[in-house]
């Protein structure tokens, strides 16, 4: 009896453990593979990343060029290690790893689109690396065997960008067996992305125009002759944002960051505001666009603001703006001002309609809140045709190649000035905007002719080409706002505009040529070098060091 | 299941309670001869045959015998045998008396096998209940601490409920658990800490599941460090193994008697000294900032710059940015009539509260000699010294111990708890507001500026029920309004079982099977209401986890004598343990009703869920060689199959040896002259297999299926490859670790010694290794890296001054662990083992200790000068340096227990030296003024400006800019780089005081109670860190990063706590 107990517990036990006793537990039960992965759903991530690439990878970009604060004091810490972990990450992490997951995938249905759309990011992708850092893995990245890939000269990535844009025009003309309707940048419409690689090409070549210029003005003007430049305002190539608080999060992330009970986030440049406000007869008709003055009075009290009882530094000029560049409550920081945070989360000024989709500046002078203005529904202005016209006038006016600059500068304005306006009017402010503007009697087009001919008269006074130079790379730099990566660019590769603000310290140190190389990547591989000095050029940079300051 | 398996266990014993032998009955009674008293568990046994007894709690026994020549044989640990022949007596009663040469002592090893000390060749060290009952703390790793050479265990906070961090002999892995392994009655216990997330994403309000236990339910405590002694528990031991036997669970006699406990503490948080001239503002600016950088109130009210200054005159909330919130505070602004700004120096202390500790135990214990049973039930009631916070277990327990029939006996008991701990959030901050975005309550309590009535202003707006606190910009969430509005519970419902069944099969040969379940569900749950700073719109989080462990043990164990000089035993075992976990988060955010929880009260939800599962099963042998009880041999091997690798990798075989010499008793003249009594030497080596986490070896994707909305609204899903690079080659890792030790006692017993040095070095480590991004993938698990930890641990404990009514019995312990990254696998430079991504945290790097802090440092020249730049600044490196090593040298307790009569004074003082801490307390305060140090009353006029000692970076002259006092220490030392934060870690503390009373028995006994005791026990009640400003009244204690590999950081998410009171403990 008490035997057979015994047996049937010990039966029991044994059963319940051989229950168990599987050790063939080898597949992740939680998680998709690519065998059973959808290629719309790769390519929709594809997408959202390389929205992250350009926000990330542009962010030192308008600090460094005065389009928004810089928070360190020296330029050896503005663009320290440390920053661009992600940036690293979500470029080759994460956008290189799908695209090369997707275009195998592609092309065997015959989705060419997808693979068209794959191939262009990533040639974009790739060449904002290089921009940059400088040389970077591409030939032995992205490839799980090899821990430790080299890097290739930043020239050979420009040609294989090249090729690879070349290789995805191709994809879109060419048959496929469905198109990309999910494509969140052009709904699939592949002349937009034709027109968008021939655009990224252009670029390439005008950033290669200071160490290959016969080869950039041939280039340049055979993509002229093509005739297939983004040129309308639904060809431009933008990342449009929505107003979606959570689950997920659809808002632009300037206004995710700053639009809260308790606003703080970015502080603008005083440098920019300043010139967008006062360098010419009026302000600029974007200016209300750009940016919202949470307070349309300037601070008295200094702790708010300390700079209020500072002194102008010595170093610099009467040309320069300091501490506060206005008298109307514009109010953000001095260039390489470290200085601590004081309670003016609701004080300082704002991301405005433009591009981020927060608040339209009606001299309303309240705090920012939650969801307030456009709730963020705004764009990432990644190739506007108002830049293509900058840079077919830069490229004109220094190597000759087809078309007038001044005509390209008046083109330029006219169009960064109708499609900020065509964005701002199609937010929900649009109503705030008309009723602000009949009140006070604004006419739009009124601004922008008196802006254009401001603009036009200041180009023809200029006597020598680096004076016309200034003129179109000062108003290449105020229609960027929102776009870092070329504002870096713009800057690199011409000086302009010339005269920036100065760093509050002195001696900051010479001015960043390109970032320093992510932390991470020199020290996971064992090939990688950080550079000596951020005045290290990229590969296209032959300026001189004085160019910059 | 488990109720088939209860059911089967319940019909075992009934039967038990039923079997029954025959022939001749022999009772009596056993006592010790040196002073009388009953001896329970001495083992009877008919001499020549298997049948045998064991004395209950009075020492009374009762066998049944052949014939009147049977000599019935009577043994019992630290006694000497003795034979007795039955002749024609029924009543048969026999006195041991002690065996002084031998001393022998017995300790639990693995698999529950309980052998004389001096046999083992590595070190064990065991625990009684007396240092771990009637303590103030329901968490048993708290209790340990400092108690036991060689481990190392930290508390998350001193918030009630917390985590607490616990290493042996260091840490053997970078990124793996370094945690150890828990058995309780034979069977392992899970004490994962689950927390939802990392350290500022709300991490350190969970509990470490050890919290299950019931301290006052212990019978002892046994930790196995070394891998000899751990080899047979397989890759799971190889972190150490605490063996813990409940009252349930234990296999000797028991007493018949009930035991009632009842406790009543209070517990207390250590605050800081705050300073009360200076008041809130900046640059000796009057103003509602974070910061406590204001003039002094009668310097405000004397200079014309500061006494026109509104803030003077005006409360804080007549100065809103936000016009709604100004309005709907205006009645309560004006109800206050004239203000006048005052210092309120009592304003963080009361926000603190003391709470109550009360915790009740019943023991019930009895049985005859087939059959005892013992039945514990356990209530614990703790108030934490925040409001809100609080803790309330459960403990209900059930142990049967059978003697089925003469071959079989069982041994099972059933422990269930229910846990029930809430707090209001807890989240890293470092000293303006929390981290990720996730609140915390203790965020911006520490750092209140003087002025500041944290417990008398509203801190709620009364239209929108929303936090309102000091700053214009309303950007600080009100502590008071967390308090109300958000909280976080866990509640765990835990039935853990365990049963040994032991089978002698023949004479010599025993097969021991156990089978043991625990089972757990814990139910987490996050409510924040709208209206706060962070997650502004309501958050609702419910994080549910089901943990199961089965785990079967069969054991057949040998012992044969080999000639008079030469026993040899062996024994063969076979385990299998299976691990599921199941875990479902469900994230509702944007309320609708305020104070309502439940997931369709949000408008948004995103749930996911996951399941692991995985399974080892291991065959291990033991060999254990006796030769003339002074020299003793231990082989022992495991061969695991793991479910975690690829089929290829799945086998590993690992063996253990250890060796244990007693020359006192080979050459038995070394005792004369009673200076050596006993002297052992060992020596072992041990290895052990470590195991990767389930899923590490294939490729995934991650898919959203509400990644984004496109323009028409429609939601965007999307697929992306895992940043995690699967490794098909993934193999186990080996450790292997040497040991030596010697142990003894001299003086005739008065001293004892025991010493350990051990090295331990784990080679082709498993870690989660980051890679370059480049690659495609951000990390994979791979086996590179070589760790070393090297160490010595001792205890000398001794009885000084013994007269018949006085004693005094000293206990020291000391633990000295150096770990150092010997490798990374070639290529890599280094792994960051906990922290914020790629900048300040621990680091393994190659060629420094295990766990360096790394963080942005103050530049400096070649001198060591700092470099100042053009404002008379700090500046900080370009990337993070490291800063520290937060490995103390040592740490060491004193153990001292007075005796006088009936009286017993036990008083623990724990020193730590060295190690390296972070602290945002420290930054916070002093960076904002807080406190003392940098005050009138430390000397530290802020008046005055100050200059940064170094040199010019632009022309290396020295530095000659005056700053102020809050750019001195808020824009450089302590809120500029993390530097600042650093201090040494040396601390000294009162750690345990407890005076205790026996009340006489002769007085108890007439009425009718079998013993009382009464008890006064402090816990924690004073500290010292050397090298921190004193006014700071920081505790080292503290694991900011959570429960994990990272040390050495704190974070402000609570101040340690001093607990005080007393126990009754009733014996019927």
């Amino acid at each position: 009896m008490l035997k057979r107990y015994i047996g049937i517990t010990l039966l029991t036990a044994t059963l319940l453990g051989t229950g168990a006793c599987k050790l063939d537990l080898l597949d992740n039960p939680n998680a998709v593979t690519t065998n059973n992965t959808d290629i719309n759903y790769l390519l929709n991530s594809i997408e959202l990343t390389y929205r992250d690439h350009f926000n990330g990878v542009g962010d030192s970009g308008m600090r460094l060029t005065r389009m928004l604060n810089q928070g360190s004091a020296i330029y050896d810490n503005a663009v320290s290690p440390g920053n661009y972990d992600g940036v690293w990450t979500t470029a080759y992490a994460g956008l290189l790893t799908d695209a090369k997951t997707l275009i195998p995938i592609a092309e065997s249905r015959q989705l060419l689109v997808h693979a068209g759309i794959a191939r262009t990011l990533r040639a974009s992708t790739m060449v904002n690396l290089v921009d940059a850092f400088g040389d970077v893995p591409y030939t032995e990245a992205n490839d799980p065997t090899n821990f430790n890939p080299k890097t290739d000269g930043g020239a050979a990535i420009y040609t294989a960008a090249l090729a690879e844009l070349d290789k995805a025009i191709e994809n879109f003309s060419a048959t496929s067996s469905a198109g990309a309707t999910g494509d969140l940048i052009f709904g699939g419409t592949t002349d937009s992305w034709i027109r968008t690689a021939n655009t990224l090409k252009l670029k390439i070549y005008l950033n290669r125009r200071l160490i290959d210029k016969a080869g950039s003005t041939a280039a340049i003007n055979t993509l002229i002759a093509g005739n297939k430049l983004i040129s309308t305002n639904t060809q431009n190539f933008v990342f449009k944002f929505g107003s979606n608080l959570t689950n997920p999060d659809t808002r632009h992330p300037r206004y995710a960051g700053q639009y809260g009970p308790s606003g703080g986030g970015d502080y603008q440049s005083n440098s920019y505001m300043g010139t967008l406000y006062s360098s010419k007869s009026a302000p600029d008709p974007r200016i209300r666009f750009y940016f919202y003055r949470q307070t349309v009075r300037n601070p008295t009290d200094v702790n708010a603001l300390r700079c209020i009882t500072n002194a102008k530094p010595a170093h610099y000029s009467d040309a320069d703006v300091f501490c506060l560049p206005t008298s109307v409550g514009y109010w953000g920081r001095d260039h390489l001002s470290n200085e601590g945070i004081p309670p003016d989360g609701l004080l300082r000024t704002a991301w405005g309609v433009y591009p981020a989709g927060g608040l339209y500046d009606n001299n309303a002078g309240v705090p920012v809140s939650l969801g307030a203005g456009a709730g963020g529904a705004g764009i990432h202005p990644m190739m506007m045709r108002s830049f293509v016209d900058f840079m077919l006038a830069e490229s004109a006016l220094t190597m000759g190649t087809t078309g007038s600059a001044r005509d390209l500068l008046k083109s330029g304005i006219e169009k960064s000035m109708a499609d900020v306006r065509t964005m701002v009017l199609g937010t929900t402010e649009a109503g705030k905007i008309a009723t602000f503007e009949s009140d006070n009697k604004i006419v739009w087009s009124d601004e922008v002719t008196k802006y254009v001919s401001t603009v036009l008269a200041r180009y023809d006074a200029a006597t020598t080409d680096d004076a016309r130079l200034n003129v179109i790379g000062t108003e290449y730099w105020l229609a960027l706002y929102g776009n870092g990566i070329e504002s870096y660019n713009l800057y690199r590769r011409t000086g302009k505009p010339a005269n920036q603000q100065p760093a509050l310290d002195p001696n900051p140190g010479s001015f960043a040529r390109s970032y320093y190389y992510p932390a991470s990547y020199i020290t996971r591989n064992a090939n990688a070098r950080q550079k000596a000095t951020v005045t290290v050029p990229v590969f296209w940079d032959n300026n001189p060091t004085s160019l910059f300051r | 299941m488990t109720k088939h398996l209860f059911m089967c266990l319940v019909g075992i014993w009934l039967l038990g309670t039923t079997a029954y032998g025959q022939s001749r009955r022999i009772t009596g009674k056993v006592t010790s001869g040196e002073d009388g008293t009953d001896i329970p568990g001495v083992s009877v046994v008919v001499k020549g045959t298997t049948t045998g007894a064991t004395t209950d709690a009075d020492g009374q026994y009762s066998i049944n015998v052949p014939n009147e020549n049977a000599t019935l044989v009577y043994s019992f640990v630290g006694m000497t045998s003795r034979e007795v022949q039955v002749g024609n007596r029924s009543v048969l009663d026999v006195v041991l008396s002690s065996d002084n040469k031998q001393l022998q002592e017995v300790v639990i090893t693995a698999q529950g096998i309980a052998r004389e000390k001096k046999a083992l060749g590595y070190s064990v060290v065991a625990l009684d209940k007396k240092l771990i009952e009637d303590r103030p703390q329901a968490d048993v790793g708290r209790i340990l601490q400092g108690k036991i050479p060689g481990v190392n265990i930290t508390a998350t906070s001193g918030v009630s409920g917390t985590g607490t961090n616990i290493t042996i002999r260091g840490y053997s892995s970078i990124t793996g658990s370094t945690q150890p392994l828990f058995v309780v009655d034979g069977v392992p216990f899970n004490s994962s800490t689950n927390s939802r997330d990392g350290f500022t994403q709300g991490g350190q309000s969970a509990s470490s599941r050890f919290l299950d236990l019931d301290p006052n339910n212990i019978e002892n405590v046994t930790v196995l460090k070394g891998l000899a002694a751990t080899v047979t528990y397989g890759d799971q031991g190889r972190n150490g193994v605490i063996l813990v036997t409940t009252k349930n669970g234990t296999r000797s006699a028991r007493p018949t008697e009930v035991a009632v406990t009842q406790s009543f503490f209070t517990n207390t948080a250590h605050l800081p000294t705050y300073q009360n001239d200076y008041v809130g503002g900046f640059q000796q600016n009057l103003g509602y900032f974070f910061s406590n950088f204001g003039p002094t109130l009668p310097e405000a009210y004397a200079y014309p710059s500061q006494n026109t200054n509104t803030a003077l005159t005006n409360h804080p909330y007549a100065f809103f940015s936000l016009a709604s919130l100004r309005d709907a505070m205006a009645p309560y602004v004006s109800s206050l009539g004239q203000y006048q700004m005052q210092v309120y120096p009592n304003n963080v202390r009361d926000f603190f509260r003391t709470g109550n500790v009360a915790t009740t135990s019943l023991n019930l214990s009895g049985g005859g000699e087939k059959v005892s049973y013992n039945v514990s039930a356990g209530y614990h009631n703790e108030q934490g010294y925040i409001p809100n916070n609080g803790l309330r277990k459960l403990n209900l327990g059930l142990g049967i111990n059978a003697q089925l029939s003469k071959k079989v006996s069982i041994v099972t008991s059933l422990n269930f708890a229910n846990t029930d701990q809430f707090s209001p959030p807890l989240n890293a901050g470092q000293g303006n507001n929390t981290l990720g975005g996730f609140p915390s309550v203790l965020a911006n309590v520490m750092f209140t500026p003087r002025q500041v009535d944290l417990m008398g202003w509203p801190y709620e707006n009364p239209i929108t029920g929303g936090s309102v606190y000091f700053r214009s910009g309303n950007d600080i969430p009100n502590p008071r309004w967390i308090i109300d509005n958000y909280k976080t519970t866990g509640v765990v419902n835990r039935l853990f079982a365990s049963t040994s069944l032991t089978y002698d099969i023949v004479k010599d040969l025993t097969l021991l099977y156990k089978v043991g379940l625990d089972t757990y569900s814990e139910n987490q749950q996050y409510m924040f209401n709208k209206g706060g700073v962070d997650l502004v719109n309501g958050f609702y989080n419910t994080f549910d986890v089901r943990n199961t462990i089965w785990d079967n043990s069969a054991i057949l164990s040998y012992t044969k004598p080999v000639g008079e000089k030469f026993t040899l035993s062996a024994r063969l075992g076979a385990n299998m343990r299976n691990d599921r976990y199941n875990a479902t988060s469900v994230v509702s955010q944007n309320q609708l009703a305020r104070n309502l929880f439940r997931h369709n009260n949000f408008i948004d939800n995103v749930a996911s869920n996951g399941f692991t599962e995985q399974t080892r099963i291991g065959i291990f042998g033991e060999i254990t060689a006796d030769f003339n009880n002074y020299l003793f041999l231990n082989l022992a091997g495991r061969n695991d199959w793991t479910s975690t690798v690829e089929v290829a990798n799945r086998e590993i075989f690992y063996p253990s040896a250890s060796v244990s010499f007693v020359p006192t008793t080979a050459f038995t003249g070394m005792q004369g002259g009673g200076v050596l009594n006993f002297l052992k030497l060992r020596a072992g080596v041990g290895t052990s297999a470590g195991f990767p986490n389930p899923y590490s070896t294939r490729n995934v994707l991650n898919q959203s299926a509400r990644a984004w909305l496109n323009s028409a609204g429609t939601t965007v899903q999307t697929h992306s490859v895992d940043n995690t690079l699967g490794n098909p080659n993934l193999m186990p890792e080996l450790h292997t670790e040497y040991e030596a030790g010697i142990e003894g006692k001299m003086f005739n017993n008065t001293l004892n010694f025991d010493l350990t040095v051990y090295q331990r070095n784990t080679s082709n480590l498993i870690t989660s290794s980051p890679l370059d991004a480049s690659t495609g993938y951000t990390n994979t698990t791979i086996n590179i890296g070589k760790i070393r930890n090297e160490g010595i641990e001792l205890n000398l404990s001794g009885t000084f001054f013994k007269t018949a009514s006085f004693a005094w019995t000293p206990t020291l312990v000391f633990s000295r662990n150096r770990p150092k990254v010997l490798d990374l696998g070639g290529t890599l430079q280094e792994v960051q083992v906990a922290g914020f991504g790629g900048s300040l945290g621990n680091y393994a790097v190659v060629g420094q200790p295990f766990n360096v802090i790394k963080g942005t440092g103050f530049r400096r020249n070649d001198q060591g000068q700092f470099l100042i730049d053009g404002g008379g600044y700090l500046l900080t490196t370009t990337s993070p340096v490291v800063l520290g090593d937060p490995n103390p040298a040592f740490t060491s307790s004193l153990i001292n227990n007075f005796t006088y009569k009936d009286l017993s004074l036990e008083v623990m003082v724990a020193y730590r030296h060295g190690g390296a801490m972070y602290s945002t307390t420290a930054g916070a305060l002093l960076g904002r003024g807080l406190t003392v140090d940098n005050a009138l009353a430390g000397g530290i006029d802020r008046a005055q400006t100050m200059i940064i000692p170094g040199v010019k970076l632009a022309d290396g002259t020295p530095n000659t800019t005056q700053i102020t006092a809050s750019d001195f220490y808020f824009n450089n030392y302590y809120f500029f780089g993390d530097e600042g934060r650093i201090y040494d870690g040396s601390t000294i503390r009162l750690q345990e005081v407890s005076l205790s009373y026996r009340l006489p028995k002769r007085i108890l006994n007439k009425i009718g109670i079998k013993s009382a005791s009464f008890a006064l026990t402090g816990n924690n009640l004073w500290y010292r860190a050397l090298y921190f400003p004193k006014g700071l009244n920081f505790d080292t204690d503290n694991l900011g990063l959570g429960v994990g590999n990272g040390m050495g950081f704190e974070f402000l998410t609570g101040p340690s706590s001093r607990r005080l009171g007393g126990t009754l403990r009733l014996t019927f």
